[in-house]
């Protein structure tokens, strides 16, 4: 149980923390089935879901050669330049309480006709509103097409208002929406080049798009655009000529995915690189489709070949460990059996903005682990001391709260290496292993 | 101070544009704030991402866990206010935090659409009692705070924090013999050195808002449910019966206390910020005539040990050239100290809007006799450009100058907040004789680090 500071406290708070979780958490926390999700936030909780803007920016961020102006009061702006432990350009028109009364819409004008000046090479920009400027309905989609001629170059609005979604899942779509919009208005296809493919929903974490690349190549594919961990303003019109498309993360490229379908004719297939198996299905699956089934197995056997003894030694450090996950939506599903495969015994599985896709994939993994939507804090305490865990899977935010708990934690996104692929899920098993291993958790 | 610039847009004067804002929202200057006074919960009156980015910021920085609620604004809030979500809010934060304090911290899209906050606690005060029962309600503070950050910046929203705290606490009763201090948006290892300082002069004092032990706690499981050592509420309630106010840094703090001053007569004292010689002379000397009291042996052998590491590194500071970039009261701070140490500073720049900032940073360049630009409400875009111009050898800033040291091609010794590139600089304060001391070690470091061939010891 949580432990309060007063003897008093301590009586009425437990009765209340639980009368809370059943009263409205109870459909969101399900030991078997599928939790309720994609539902607003209850308010008052800490909650460890985002905006929608925080969403578009995690899709949109990496793309190179583009300039990104946040038509905003400043923090946004300072707050999004940094993405994924990266930081990007970004301008910002800084709005103040004039503009919020009187409207800025020249002042967006001049802003991206400056931003145009300033950084010519550019050949794209993207105009985010969020919730000041929606709220008194500044209409970006005019601004831009009446600036458009005089800028000469593409100029893509992105309207994200932070409260336009239940999380930054809605962030995600928008942001692929507008990816669409640039695709349909400057893209045509001319052709198809063979043994070619795209790879929709990777974003590069840590050099992951290198390590899927180089593996794709060793069975002759040859990767065009990666939406959006490599990806530019060319490499986008090069995109659509491309013969497949590898789907990586549904929240965020779904909706691409679907679009190049049904406008260039490429189709595309369900793909993970996170675990041996995912891997090795994966590439049975591409290989399937341009019909070089041959050279895989042999590129999959040599891959194993080269981890192998070494994985063995880390897989016996984490065997039957006890595992929280607690992940973003599409990642519960394969990274659940990526962990399973490590050896890792799942009690807990949430995600901040899964869909019931998400989930369906992660029970499928995982029949009996209790299953949390828009987890929060006080949930993660009781989870914490009710189940004491041997590691704690999630993001940056839980990270030292687990810490203080005395458990051991694995960030995602990760720190340096990649976990994708073969050599990347050997990365994934050190790295646990060094992080349920470390002498200070003995310590304590 | 303007510079002949081929591209006129390079200047943030000329331009509409801001490129790479170093500044953040009000709302995460209140929570600074607010973190810092026992079993307090910042409540975030908006849409979930000012509350995640916040946290970020925090968790990144401090490498702890903060505890920020929020109300979590969906579409129909947006529309029709946010009166639900707000009642519901603190009404389940009650219930599954217990919390002392709430501080209703209002968002840019809170103020917009004019969310009558005073209002909406009333309410919610009544639910919790038809709920909870009275002595619940009555055990709980719940105080608004307006931050819309299209009216200032993370500097404003501390400064707005201070003052709506103490309007809201401060009572008049029997007057006590304490010293009240107003730290700022400074590290727990800042104020730290301030308490060292304090101790060794032997005053009675408290520090509001204090972060230096609740965004810097001890790993003991269990966890309790609140970081120990924040500022007790009735300490706040018993400021307005002190001897002095401090405010350290007078842009975030200096409203409060000048609050306190004109409303119970407390007498206040604004600044300066205590890094280097002269401004922490001014400190001490502030402290021990409020207080009636000598200045102790042990802190001049302090300042004794700060001038003894200027004398033995001046061979390494003398005219190298700087930049130095943050809030305005702790660049105003480094650059005398730079100044005191011979350093050329090249360009000065605060992305706060301040009155003061451009006279005060002058004032200090006359009396060194050093032409540098300075750069107020601006951005790092023109910093980087005005540095790489003058070729700086090194540049002090927050992780947001890693960037622009790439790009000048010098190192960067870190300062202010946040810092999320490299760990422990929360840890170990730049005030004080002592902190000027780490903060000298840090720049002669970084330079031998950077410009000195590896063949050769300096000894």
């Amino acid at each position: 149980m949580i432990n309060f500071t007063s003897k008093q406290d301590e009586k009425w708070c437990i009765e209340m923390v639980i009368k809370a979780f059943l009263d409205q958490r109870q459909g969101h926390i399900k030991q078997s089935g599928i939790p309720q999700c994609s539902r607003p936030t209850i308010p008052g909780v800490m909650s460890q879901r985002a905006c929608t803007y925080y969403g578009a920016r995690w899709v949109l961020a990496p793309v190179r050669n583009s300039t990104h102006i946040v038509h905003a009061p400043v923090d946004c702006a300072y707050y999004g330049q940094n993405v994924r432990k990266k930081n990007y350009l970004i301008l910002s028109t800084d709005m103040n309480e004039k503009d919020v009364i009187f409207g800025a819409h020249e002042k967006l004008e001049r802003c991206i006709e400056e931003a145009a000046k300033i950084f010519p090479e550019h050949s794209l920009i993207f105009v985010y509103s969020t919730c000041t400027s929606s709220q008194i309905g500044e209409d970006i989609k005019w601004v831009v097409e009446r600036v458009k001629e005089k800028v000469q170059k593409p100029v893509i609005p992105v309207e994200v208002p932070g409260f336009g979604g239940f999380s930054q899942s809605d962030g995600h779509h928008i942001a692929q929406r507008a990816i669409i919009s640039y695709l349909s208005g400057y893209c045509r296809k001319e052709s198809t080049k063979p043994f070619s493919v795209n790879i929709i929903g990777e974003y590069n974490v840590a050099g992951e798009t290198l390590v899927i690349k180089k593996l794709l190549e060793k069975i002759g594919i040859k990767v065009i655009c990666s939406y959006t961990g490599d990806c530019d303003a060319d490499l986008m019109q090069e995109s659509v000529t491309a013969a497949l498309n590898l789907l990586v993360c549904k929240s965020s490229g779904l909706l691409l995915a679907q679009f190049m379908r049904e406008k260039y004719s490429i189709p595309f297939v369900d793909v993970s690189f996170y675990g041996l198996s995912n891997t090795i299905n994966s590439l049975k699956k591409i290989s399937k489709f341009f019909g070089i089934e041959h050279k895989v197995e042999m590129v999959i056997s040599e891959e194993y070949e080269k981890i192998k003894d070494r994985l063995e030694k880390y897989k016996k450090k984490i065997f039957s460990k006890k595992a929280v996950i607690l992940l973003g939506g599409s990642r519960i599903g394969f990274m659940a059996g990526a962990f399973k495969e490590a050896g890792l015994e799942i009690c807990v599985c949430g995600s901040q903005f899964g869909c019931n896709i998400d989930y369906e994939a992660a029970r499928f993994e995982l029949p009996s682990a209790l299953f949390i939507d828009d987890f929060n804090c006080a949930e993660i305490e009781e989870i914490l001391l009710r189940i004491k865990p041997d590691v704690f899977i999630g993001g940056t935010r839980e990270w030292y709260l687990a810490h203080k708990f005395g458990i051991p934690f694995l960030v995602l996104p990760q720190e340096t290496k990649p976990y994708a692929c073969f050599e990347g899920f050997l990365n994934m098993c050190e790295d646990l292993s060094k992080e349920i291993h470390a002498p200070v958790w003995r310590l304590i | 101070m303007a510079t002949k610039l081929e591209n006129t847009l390079i200047s943030k004067a000329n331009r509409h544009v801001t490129i790479n804002p170093p500044k953040m929202c009000q709302p995460i200057g209140a929570m600074y704030a607010t973190l810092g006074i026992d079993k307090a919960v910042p409540l975030v009156q908006g849409s979930q991402g000012c509350c995640t980015y916040v946290r970020y910021q925090f968790n990144r920085h401090f490498k702890e866990p903060v505890n920020i609620a929020v109300t979590s604004f969906h579409e129909d809030a947006a529309v029709f206010g946010g009166r639900r979500n707000l009642i519901e809010g603190i009404r389940n934060l009650i219930f599954r935090y217990a919390p002392k304090v709430i501080g209703v911290v209002t968002t840019c899209s809170s103020e917009t659409i004019g969310d009558d906050i005073e209002a909406f606690i009333k309410e919610a005060y009544k639910k919790v009692r038809e709920e909870l029962g009275d002595e619940v309600a009555q055990s709980v503070f719940v105080v608004p705070i307006h931050t819309p950050s299209y009216a200032g910046t993370h500097v404003k929203g501390y400064d707005t924090a201070t003052i709506s705290y103490i309007k809201y606490f401060a009572k008049s009763k029997e007057p006590n013999q304490k010293l009240y201090i107003i730290p700022g948006m400074i590290n727990p290892g800042d104020i730290e050195e301030v308490k060292h300082l304090l101790n060794l002069m032997g005053i009675e004092y408290s520090v509001l808002f204090d972060i230096s032990k609740t965004l810097n706690s001890p790993l003991m499981p269990p966890k309790p449910l609140y970081p120990e050592g924040g500022t007790p509420w009735q300490e706040l309630e018993d400021c307005a019966n002190g001897k002095a106010i401090l405010a350290l840094c007078p842009h975030a703090g200096g409203s409060g206390a000048s609050y306190l001053e004109s409303e119970f007569g407390v007498k206040s004292i604004l600044g300066p910020f205590p890094v280097g010689v002269e401004n922490t002379d001014k400190f001490v000397k502030n402290v021990a005539l409020v207080c009636g009291i000598e200045i102790p042996e042990e802190v001049k052998v302090e300042r004794g040990l700060l001038l003894d590491a200027m004398a033995d590194t001046c061979q390494y500071t003398m005219l190298r050239r700087a930049a130095v970039f943050g809030d305005p009261d702790i660049v105003i701070a480094v650059t005398r100290f730079l100044c005191e140490l011979g350093m050329d500073v090249k360009v000065v720049e605060t992305a706060t809007p301040s009155s003061t900032f451009a006279d005060e940073i002058k004032k200090i360049f006359d009396e060194y006799n050093i032409e540098g630009e300075i750069l107020v409400d601006s951005d790092l875009y023109e910093f980087e450009y005005l540095a790489k111009e003058a070729g700086v050898e090194v540049i002090l800033g927050n992780s947001k100058a890693v960037e622009v040291a790439k790009s000048v091609k010098c190192p960067v010794v870190r300062i202010g907040f946040p810092v999320y590139d490299r760990v422990g600089y929360f840890r170990y304060g730049i005030t004080g004789y002592k902190g000027s001391i780490w903060l000298l070690d840090l720049i002669v470091n970084t330079i031998l680090d950077y410009s000195y061939p590896h063949d050769k010891l300096h000894q």
